[in-house]
């Protein structure tokens, strides 16, 4: 192999290194403290949700909205601080923050699904909303609560939790 | 939940011990000793023995329901 081609390469796979991916499939991703993506991810949900209850005539801006934030939310539980169930290595510190930080973010879903519906239905009779709107609205609030499941775990876990050195 | 304080890193100094080579004798990630270092985490019970049993003490000398007296404090009151 020609040196030029030697070190073509070195930098493609320093690049694709770089992306994290390798290291995805190796099972050795570097967890981090992620305390600002699941604000801004909770911010454009929660944000898409309430453009779409004030303009149901408009909701796709919302759902898009929602989706950024979907999109963003996806990536938590892969590079955040909670290890997933049964990962080779969660000792009992791992398992006792990750059972704190869902029942955190349960609770908020189950909280925010309690408001959700009960103002759905008021804006419902309220704007006097036709069913096609209603069906929206609904789905836009079931996406904006799955969106709550994948960020509000990590949130809790980031910023109730101080990184700590190996050595 | 009372706080648990230890003795971690002052016995781990003494037998020039890294985190993670305690770590690894207890059978739970380094950061876990940091946390357990630093008072932001209590133990369980099994990894409390263990980590009195990989210093060779009971476990009443590594971990306490109170703050520990301070080493220069120690010496102070021995030289006395």
């Amino acid at each position: 192999m020609s040196k030029f081609n030697e070190r073509l390469f070195a930098k493609l796979d320093a690049a694709s290194e770089r992306t994290g991916i390798p290291a995805l499939a190796r099972h050795e991703v570097r967890r981090r403290h992620l305390r600002w993506i699941p604000i801004f991810a909770l911010a454009l949900a929660i944000g898409g949700w309430i453009w779409g209850l004030a303009r149901p005539d408009a909701t796709q801006l919302g759902y898009a909205a929602i989706s950024a934030g979907f999109a963003l939310g996806v990536f938590l539980p892969i590079f955040g601080p909670i290890k997933a169930w049964g990962t080779p290595g969660a000792d009992e510190f791992d398992r006792q923050l990750r059972q704190r930080a869902f029942l955190a973010g349960f609770a908020t879903v189950a909280f925010t699904a309690f408001l959700g519906l009960w103002l759905t239905l008021a804006l419902t009779l309220i704007g006097n909303w036709s069913r096609d709107v209603l069906i929206g609205q609904i789905a836009n609030f079931a996406y904006m609560l799955f969106v709550l499941y994948l960020t509000v775990p990590t949130l809790y876990a980031s910023w109730t939790t101080q990184p700590a050195d190996e050595d | 939940m009372p706080q648990i304080h230890n003795r971690i890193a002052l016995f781990r100094a003494e037998r020039g011990m890294s985190r993670r080579e305690l770590a690894e004798t207890v059978g739970v990630n380094p950061q876990t000793i940091g946390y357990l270092e630093r008072g932001d985490y209590s133990p369980s019970l099994e990894l409390g023995m263990k980590i009195a049993q990989a210093f060779d003490l009971p476990v009443e000398l590594v971990f306490s329901f109170t703050p520990f007296e301070s080493v220069a404090a120690a010496l102070r009151r021995a030289a006395e």
